[in-house]
Order: C-alpha cells, then sequence, then structure tokens
C-alpha cells in the first residue's frame, strides 16, 4: 500500500532488499552483496527454521552501471543456489535404481520361497533354484553396474560444482571491475 | 536444544521448532507477491464461470427436449463457421473458431457472435470514430519529402490507415533498461509545469509507485494538472483500493479503462495495454516498462527483467498527447478542448522521422502487425527482434523464412524464464520452428525479456507491442516508429550487449527435440489466438 508518511525507508535515494540465506552461508552471501554495493542493515532469525537467518541490504538508488549489476546479481544468486541444489541432490537416479532392483530381488526371492514351499516336489525345488541362481546374479550385476553409475554421478557432481565455484569466482571478479569502472578480462 | 548463532551468542530453541529447513535454495529474495484483489479476482471469474455454465446447460437442455433444435443449430453452426471465413480475424483464429463452431455446435455460434468485434464492440467504434473524427482538425498534415522508400511507405500506411502523422524536428533518446527509464521519468516529471498524463497497464503497489506518488502530489500541489489511466484487469491484482483511494485524494484524476464486471461479457478480452507518459506536452514517453517494481529490478518474479523505452522531446509528443486524450474522453464520455495540451513543443533540429502510433480494436485494421509486417519485407540485411512472446500467425512467420532464405540475418531474442509456461511452450515451439531455415534464436540466460524491439536496416520500433496475436488484435498498443540513426545504433549495441549475455538455440539445445513437448506445444497452439 502507498504511505504517504515514508516511515524509515528513503525509497528517493536507496533501494532496499530483504533475502533469506542458510546460515552456514550468511558469511559468503554477505561478502557476495557487498561486492554489489550491498550494506547489510539488519539481521533477524527466522522465527520458524534453525539454519535460516533473514537479512536485509540497502544501497544508494543512483550508481554506476546499475543495469549491469543487477543483471550480475541475478547471476551470482543463481550460481549458488544451483551449488546447493546440485549438493542436496543424492544420487536420487541411482538411488532409484537401486532401489527398484532391491525390491525385486527381495519380492523375486519371497515368489520362490512360496513356490517351493507349496509344491513340495523335486522339480518346482529345482525350478526355484535356478530362478533364485538367475536372480541372485542378476542382481549382482546390477548391483555393479549401479555402483559404476553412483560413482560416475559422484563424479560428475564434484566436477558441476568445482565449474560453478569457478563461475562465480570469475563473476565476483567482473563484478569488482564494473564497481571500479575498469575493464574485466577473461 | 541449544546452539550458537553467527554472533556466537547461545539462543534456546523454543519447543516444537523445526531444526532445518525443507528449502533448498540457500539464497532466496522476499519478494511480497501482491495479493491484493486476489478475492475479488477469483470471485469475478467464479462467477463468469457459473454464467458460462448455467448458460450452457440451459441452451443445451433446451435443445436436447426439442430435437428438431439440434439440427436447426448444426445449421446456424454452418452458417456462423462461414461468417467467421468472412471476418477480419487472421487465419489461426478463423481455423480455431471453425473448429470450437463445429465441435459444440449446440451453443458455439452463440459465443461466436458474442465475441465477434462487429457486433460486440460496434457501439464502441461507433464512439472512438466519433472522437477520431472530432479531434482530426488537431493533426499535422505531412508537408516535408521523405527520402528513403522504405521509410516512405511505412510512414505513408500509417497515416492512410490511422491518421499517424510524421514528424520531424524530435530529439529522441533510447533508454534500454527499465531503471534507468524510471529514473528518467521521474527526473522529468520533477520539473512538470502544466500537465502530466499518465497511461499504463499495469501500475502497482510499491516502492516505484511510492517514488512516483511523492513527486506527482509535489506536482499536483502546484496546480499541475495529473491524469493517470490504469487498465482494470492488468492492475487488478496489484493495485490496492486503499492506494487508488490516496492517488484520488491527493487531487490525481485516476480512471481505469474497461473495469471488469460481475456479468459475463467478452468485452472483458480487451485491454489497455500502453504505456504513455506525457509531461508538458514537450516530453513523452513510451516503451514496454510498466509502473511496477519488477521492471526494474527492485522486486524479482523471473530472473532479471530485461525492459526497454523511448523518450521523445518535440513535435512527436503531440502524436502521444493525442493518443492520450481520445482514451481519456473515451472513458470519461465527456469531450474536451484538445488544444490547449498540444503545439507546446520545443523545436529540435533533428531530421529524421518519428511517427508514434498506436494500434487496437478502435481501428480497422491491424495496424501494429501490419507494421511490422511491412518493416520486415522492406528488409534486407537485418531482422532483429525483440519480445517476450513469439506467437505470430502465417503471414509475419513466412514473411521470415523467405527473407531468411535470401540471406537477411534475421535474430529473435526471448526470455530463458518465462512469466507464463504455456504462452512460453507456444513462444519456444514457434521460434525453434524457424531455426531450420537460419534465423538465430536466443535466450536471454536468467532474465525475462520484456522489450518490444524491430530493428530493420531502414528504421526501429520500440513501444508495447509484442509480437503475439492478443497485441495486434485484441489489445490497445502504441509504438514509436523512427529512422533516427542514433536510436536505431543504441538499439543495436543492445540487441549485441543482450547477445552475450544469451544463449543461442541450437538442435542440441533445443526443446522442440523431446516428442512430448512437441506435441504439448501442438496443443496448446490451438489456444495461440488467445494467449
Amino acid at each position: 500500500m502507498f504511505n504517504a508518511n515514508q516511515s524509515k525507508k528513503d525509497y528517493e535515494n536507496y533501494d532496499y532488499i530483504e533475502i533469506i540465506v542458510k546460515r552456514e552461508s550468511a558469511d559468503e552471501i554477505i561478502n557476495g552483496y557487498a561486492r554489489l554495493l550491498w550494506t547489510l542493515n539488519e539481521q533477524k532469525e527466522d522465527k520458524r527454521y534453525h539454519d535460516l537467518i533473514h537479512l536485509s541490504f540497502y544501497r544508494p538508488h543512483k550508481i554506476q552501471n546499475k543495469d549491469r549489476l543487477q543483471l550480475l546479481q541475478v547471476y551470482y544468486e543463481n550460481i549458488i543456489n544451483e551449488k546447493a541444489c546440485i549438493l542436496e541432490n543424492k544420487n536420487s537416479k541411482a538411488m532409484a535404481l537401486i532401489f527398484t532392483v532391491s525390491a525385486f530381488m527381495i519380492l523375486a526371492f519371497i515368489g520362490v520361497g512360496v513356490l517351493v514351499y507349496s509344491l513340495f516336489s523335486w522339480w518346482a525345488c529345482l525350478i526355484g533354484a535356478v530362478v533364485l541362481i538367475a536372480v541372485t546374479l542378476g542382481g549382482f550385476l546390477c548391483f555393479r553396474a549401479l555402483k559404476r553409475l553412483y560413482s560416475k554421478e559422484k563424479l560428475n557432481k564434484i566436477y558441476k560444482c568445482e565449474l560453478l565455484t569457478e563461475n562465480a569466482k570469475n563473476l565476483l571478479e567482473q563484478i569488482d571491475c564494473l564497481v571500479a569502472g575498469t575493464n574485466y578480462e577473461v | 536444544m541449544k546452539y550458537k548463532n553467527s554472533n556466537q551468542t547461545v539462543k534456546t530453541i523454543p519447543v516444537g521448532r523445526r531444526t532445518r529447513s525443507p528449502y533448498t535454495d540457500i539464497v532466496r529474495i522476499k519478494t511480497e507477491r501482491n495479493s491484493v484483489n486476489v478475492i475479488k479476482t477469483l470471485l469475478v471469474l467464479g462467477l463468469l464461470l457459473v454464467q458460462l455454465a448455467l448458460f450452457v446447460l440451459l441452451h443445451v437442455s433446451f435443445i436436447l427436449s426439442y430435437q428438431i433444435s439440434i439440427i436447426v443449430s448444426f445449421c446456424i453452426s454452418l452458417i456462423t463457421c462461414v461468417y467467421a471465413l468472412s471476418s477480419n480475424k487472421n487465419s489461426q483464429s478463423k481455423a480455431v473458431w471453425i473448429i470450437f463452431l463445429l465441435l459444440f455446435f449446440p451453443f458455439a455460434y452463440i459465443f461466436y457472435l458474442m465475441s465477434d468485434e462487429r457486433i460486440l464492440f460496434h457501439n464502441s467504434r461507433k464512439r472512438y470514430k466519433e472522437i477520431f473524427e472530432n479531434s482530426k482538425k488537431y493533426l499535422d498534415k505531412q508537408d516535408f519529402l521523405i527520402d528513403n522508400e522504405a521509410v516512405k511507405n511505412d510512414s505513408s500506411y500509417l497515416y492512410r490507415a490511422g491518421d499517424f502523422s510524421s514528424f520531424k524536428n524530435t530529439k529522441l533518446k533510447y533508454i534500454s533498461s527499465g531503471t534507468s527509464f524510471f529514473d528518467d521519468v521521474i527526473e522529468r516529471i520533477k520539473s512538470a509545469e502544466k500537465f502530466i498524463f499518465i497511461e499504463f497497464f499495469i501500475i502497482s503497489d510499491g516502492r516505484l509507485l511510492n517514488r512516483v506518488l511523492k513527486v506527482l502530489h509535489e506536482k499536483v500541489v502546484q496546480g499541475v494538472d495529473v491524469r493517470i489511466i490504469y487498465d482494470d484487469f492488468g492492475s487488478r491484482k496489484a493495485l490496492s483500493k486503499s492506494t487508488k483511494k490516496i492517488i484520488r485524494k491527493m487531487g490525481i484524476k485516476l480512471c481505469p479503462f474497461n473495469k471488469i464486471t460481475f456479468i459475463f461479457s467478452l468485452m472483458l478480452n480487451f485491454r489497455d495495454h500502453r504505456k504513455i507518459i506525457v509531461v508538458d506536452g514537450k516530453t513523452a514517453y513510451s516503451g514496454g516498462c510498466n509502473l511496477a517494481d519488477e521492471y526494474i529490478n527492485e522486486k524479482r518474479l523471473h530472473g532479471y527483467w530485461k525492459d526497454a523505452g523511448i523518450r521523445l522531446d518535440g513535435s512527436a509528443v503531440d502524436g502521444f498527447t493525442l493518443m492520450f486524450l481520445r482514451q481519456w474522453e473515451y472513458i470519461n464520455k465527456k469531450p474536451e478542448d484538445y488544444s490547449k495540451f498540444l503545439n507546446l513543443y520545443e523545436k529540435f533540429d533533428n531530421a529524421s522521422i518519428v511517427v508514434p502510433y498506436a494500434g487496437g480494436p478502435d481501428y480497422m485494421v491491424p495496424i501494429c502487425k501490419n507494421v511490422y509486417q511491412n518493416m520486415i519485407a522492406c528488409a534486407s540485411n537485418r531482422i532483429y527482434i525483440m519480445t517476450p512472446y513469439f506467437i505470430v500467425d502465417d503471414a509475419i512467420c513466412e514473411l521470415l523464412i523467405n527473407k531468411a532464405l535470401s540471406g537477411v540475418d534475421i535474430r529473435i531474442n526471448i526470455p530463458e524464464i518465462p512469466d507464463k509456461p504455456f504462452v512460453y511452450g507456444v513462444t519456444r515451439n514457434n521460434a525453434e520452428k524457424l531455426i531450420d531455415y537460419g534465423i538465430k534464436v536466443y535466450c536471454m540466460k536468467n532474465s525475462f525479456v520484456h522489450s518490444k524491439l524491430l530493428l530493420t536496416d531502414n528504421s526501429v520500433v520500440v513501444g508495447s507491442v509484442n509480437m503475439d496475436l492478443r497485441s495486434f488484435y485484441q489489445q490497445f498498443e502504441c509504438a514509436v516508429y523512427t529512422d533516427d540513426k542514433q536510436v536505431m545504433q543504441d538499439v543495436l549495441s543492445d540487441f549485441n550487449t543482450t547477445y552475450e549475455d544469451s544463449v543461442l538455440i541450437t538442435e542440441k539445445n533445443k526443446l522442440r527435440k523431446h516428442v512430448i513437448y512437441r506435441i504439448f506445444a501442438g496443443v496448446m497452439q490451438i489456444f495461440a489466438p488467445f494467449m
């Protein structure tokens, strides 16, 4: 709502932003935003979650290269969040496959067991044994393949995180150059 | 449980407080989503749907009671199909309507007739015609020669189609961001002496409105005539009732365009998408920016918000003054003497042609679409397009393809982050189809591109006109057409900077390679005329 008597915030001369950050990354974010010319105004605890902090910043409304800084700020936030997403993602594909295969194995084993128990004849026992061996062997091979997939995914994750860290570093250098008014060299 | 916070003081967590948040993101911007008038919007929507449903049920039960009426309805639907084919609608709309008429023949023809502009908009168009006739005397006649053939043809078209005069002696300034645009506007408004006219699709509570209203309030106290038109649908979620009261209390004349009502009417479809600011008849602004915080990136909705605008100082300002006054007269139904608001400009030494123009249901032809089409047709070196939506008809599509195959450098810049996922799906689909013909499609990274720009070798258009069928046929739009070399150079620089921040869509990264996406886009194409 419009407030004719603007109380504390001077919207004419300053811009304001409020963000919610993870506690362990608060210092990194504050430093990053400082390079974007944001000054920390206030820091508050989240009322609900222990690992979140509310930070509010301000900066002068008229600054040089503001458009570019706004764009780089969005890039910076996206890189930070993408990195968090990758680290949080616990190899979901591999886990899902492992779960499916394990479930299949257990079910097959139970099924075979029931078949053998109910029929109780030599050929049923033979079939059951063959199926059991096949399932076990198949399961073992699946497990080996999945283990390789899991390691590959882990390496991929590490590579992506390193790349994002490098991108973040370059971005911050770009921001520093922009603020200083110098040319950024790749 | 006790923990240490970053200031190394120990605090106790209250009982029942969860220890970890469920969010993955490290940084989240606290964006106050404007939920003003959400209840009213939902209520209106609900009532409209109920009316629609009742109408359909009553009609269908009537038809089922009298079986002969099924045959009669089918015949009427067939006749309506022929009627639709003869209409001025674009071919895509016609096709969609014909499918709708035949599939739902018991009642579809009633909806068609309710939506047909020749019937629905008849009275409004009559009023607009009257207003245009009465205000024609204020128009300047073109009395100068234009060297460039393409510019001459475009200028001639705009004059014949909509009585839009071409102007010289106008200083232009292209502004490549919303932040810079509104900083310039606020600075200019501070020195206003006579009148300030403002027309936006969206006016939203927030920091930008606070800044602008603070200055406007001072101006009203000084005796400046301040008038604001806002679109009632565009601003429904963003501009609160209390703010409207405060604005009116300040002495600012505030008028909504096409108020949302509880009664079902397809007239609600016609919206005022224009963005106009006129100050003292000496300066005018237009472009893609609305009066809301996201346009200046002080609110995060869809990544970085890329926008653009243009400032005019000089004779061409009268074009926008006239546009605003006509719309004001239409809304208020009170004729006014326009002469006190015109011919107040300063003359600048600039030989460039400037044509402020408008488009919408108030004109017989789709002017905005035809200007784009004509510019594309006359281009021989480059066609650069920047638009948030790319939902065009076959005419423009085929023109672009032919131009691309003739060797013209065509580039389309669209957003990477959508504001409306379904519309974005159709936009990406339409743009990616053109890649096969050598047209380059760029998506600006982590951004929502809201600028509406078309740059060719001869001229440039900066305005509020999206490259979509809604802007071409259903919305009131405005733009500036010019061959000013400096503006063209600035727009070109803006394009080049944007390409550096964009991803080029290729065969490898296009969405169309997924079958499911192609099916989805194909289905959504049915609704393209209404997007």
